[in-house]
């Protein structure tokens, strides 16, 4: 049965990894480069960041692309896990040799979730350490979240699951490639723009206005205006001391003295893993769903 | 037993012998769609297969015979009746499969590899692998090892596949329709392989092929079963059936007396003459009816066309043809 899962899958899971060799070495290469760099520039009083930053700006593009990676998975190995053989009927020739089809089943769910695994937990680690030789950019922010950590790990077995369950019932590739495809980016879009707010119960700070309202390394979930401690509502009206200031930072100062003020909703980054591992277990249990039923469905079913 | 079909004179041909295969009542409905009515793709099937037989599974397009041998390999699930292979029920474990050879119809390979992966694969999924013999087999044929199986002719591919369920040496071979899509030569090299390997098993190997060409099957098989509307009309030796078929004529008369004692298959009656395909339930006692034998063909015909009775609905197919020493 080994040997039939390495025949089956050697080349998507020898390309995936070659793949991750490659970006592995780009990635080493140019981040003690980056490293290197800005530790010079910090001796520099004339030298900024930024500018160094700017010149990685194609590779960190391909770091931040690999957001699309769990994806890639779901498609390339999911999709032929199961919607593959059973278009090409090769699940008959496999199910009429001398192995049930109940082992055949968990065997190649086990081998591809773990080369999944594997190979994103590779990907998750260089990116990671990447990332972390910047220093100067949020672990919350963009795509950062979902390349770092333990998430990407999590998408990558949900997307995989995903694909076998849909195959399973399906049992064509067009169909599962799109069925795959859309419910990730649903999931994803979902996970982005609500549920990942409402995982974490977030602390809630008064900032004044201005560039000094913003919390390092924390998550900033929301804003709201007060004055004098009330609540905003509808518009806004400018106190009338504050509306003869020329520059931004006096405006700031005069609404800053008029009792003006944020109560900022953010996530510390000392809560950073705590959102990882809520948000990994969230997909994590989807893809326990999942598995169970494409395990129930090409059990029960018909060949 | 229901009424229209007569009861078989003396006990059916299987006796004390080892059954490769045994059903009763064997059923398997389908759903298609959530709205669409369930369909019986195969209904009351009863029959019996004894050991060592090599036996042609004959009915027309539709009329259940995929399901019947999808349904002794464990593919699919009964919904109703029973079925034995080997004495046991088909399952999921690897101690039944192991027994049990099945070649698909659309003969499943993997395209892009070659023969000599498909030859691993056996090795590696069956504990009884015949590796030596599976060798031999294909390379006698003059199969490149090395070629994507993809890149084969029909035949070859045919002959990889049969090669592949005869590997794990199975005790009941399962070769659904797999010389339809040969031509001319290499269905007879096809047969010819089969031939040989049931000749190497010395009587260990049952075969159940099915087929639209009766003249294939006439020549290498021994035991028929006809499948006609999802229903078993015939399972018996071949030689029983060759004698117990007969196409009776005489001047028109009425066909009532023989209809009584014999199963009517197909009357033909024109103005001077009355003729009809039966088959003897018992002696032919009547001498004033002309007697000739049926070719194969002609039986096999005469069942796909015959709608038995209306009655018929509740009841199983014809069965278990007599021996019958008597014809004359």
């Amino acid at each position: 049965m080994t040997w039939l899962i390495w025949r089956q899958h050697r080349m998507q899971v020898g390309v995936a990894f070659a793949i991750l060799a490659a970006l592995s070495i780009l990635l080493w290469v140019t981040g003690l480069d980056m490293s290197h760099s800005l530790r010079g520039c910090k001796a520099s009083p004339t030298c900024s960041g930024g500018d160094i930053m700017n010149k990685y700006r194609a590779v960190t593009t391909i770091v931040n692309i690999t957001v699309a990676v769990p994806l890639l998975f779901g498609i390339f190995w999911g999709t032929s896990l199961m919607a593959r053989e059973f278009e090409t009927s090769t699940h008959v020739l496999a199910w009429t040799q001398s192995i049930s089809r109940r082992q055949w089943l968990n065997r190649k769910l086990l081998a591809l979730l773990a080369a999944t695994v594997l190979c994103s937990a590779g990907l998750a680690a260089i990116v990671t350490w990447w990332w972390g030789q910047t220093s100067n950019s949020n672990r919350f922010d963009g795509a950062r979240f979902q390349i770092e950590g333990v998430t990407p790990i999590a998408y990558s077995i949900f997307a995989v699951a995903l694909a076998a369950a849909a195959g399973a019932i399906l049992r064509r590739s067009l169909a599962t490639l799109g069925v795959t495809i859309f419910g990730f980016a649903a999931m994803q879009v979902l996970m982005n723009s609500y549920l990942r707010s409402h995982l974490v119960h977030p602390l809630t700070a008064l900032t004044p206005l201005g560039p000094d309202n913003d919390i390092p390394g924390a998550w900033i979930i929301g804003r709201e205006l007060l004055i004098n401690g009330r609540a905003t509502k509808g518009i806004v009206q400018l106190p009338a001391q504050c509306a003869g200031t020329k520059s931004r930072p006096d405006m700031n100062g005069c609404l800053s003295e008029s009792g003006y003020q944020f109560a900022t909703k953010y996530l510390p980054s000392s809560r950073y893993w705590t959102l990882q591992y809520l948000e990994s277990g969230i997909y994590l249990a989807l893809a326990a769903l999942l598995i169970a039923t494409c395990v129930i469905v090409v059990r029960r079913r018909d060949a | 037993m229901t009424a229209w079909a007569k009861p078989a004179a003396t006990e059916p041909a299987a006796g004390n012998q080892h059954l490769a295969v045994a059903t009763s009542g064997l059923g398997k409905q389908y759903t298609r769609g959530l709205r669409a009515r369930s369909k019986w793709a195969l209904r009351d099937c009863t029959l019996e297969v004894p050991e060592g037989r090599i036996c042609g599974l004959v009915g027309a397009n539709g009329a259940g015979k995929t399901t019947l041998l999808r349904l002794l390999v464990g593919l699919a699930r009964p919904s109703a009746g029973d079925v034995q292979v080997l004495g046991q029920r088909p399952s999921d474990s690897g101690q039944f499969l192991r027994e049990v050879g099945y070649l698909a119809q659309d003969i499943p390979t993997f395209r892009r590899w070659s023969v000599t992966d498909h030859l691993r694969m056996g090795a590696a999924l069956n504990p009884s692998w015949d590796a030596v013999a599976t060798r031999e087999r294909i390379q006698s044929l003059d199969i490149p090892l090395d070629q994507r199986v993809g890149t084969l002719s029909g035949g070859q591919r045919a002959q990889v596949a049969l090669a592949l369920a005869l590997g794990k040496r199975p005790r009941l071979l399962l070769l659904d329709e797999p010389v339809a899509a040969l031509d001319p030569l290499a269905r007879r090299d096809f047969l010819s392989t089969l031939g040989a390997a049931v000749a190497e098993a010395e009587g260990h190997l049952t075969v159940i092929l099915s087929s639209h060409l009766v003249a294939d099957l006439e020549r290498i098989c021994d035991h028929l079963i006809v499948l006609a509307n999802s229903r078993t009309m015939l399972a018996a030796d071949l030689d029983d059936v060759i004698a117990s078929h007969r196409v009776l004529t005489s001047t028109r008369r009425d066909v009532g007396p023989i209809d009584r004692q014999h199963t009517v298959l197909r009357v033909e009656q024109t103005q001077r003459q009355t003729r009809m395909w039966v088959r003897l339930e018992g002696p032919l006692t009547d001498p004033t009816w002309d007697s000739d034998e049926l070719s194969l063909e002609e039986i096999v015909l005469s069942y796909l066309e015959y709608h038995p009775p209306a009655d018929a609905d509740r009841g199983p197919g014809i069965t278990n043809v007599a021996h019958l020493g008597g014809v004359s």
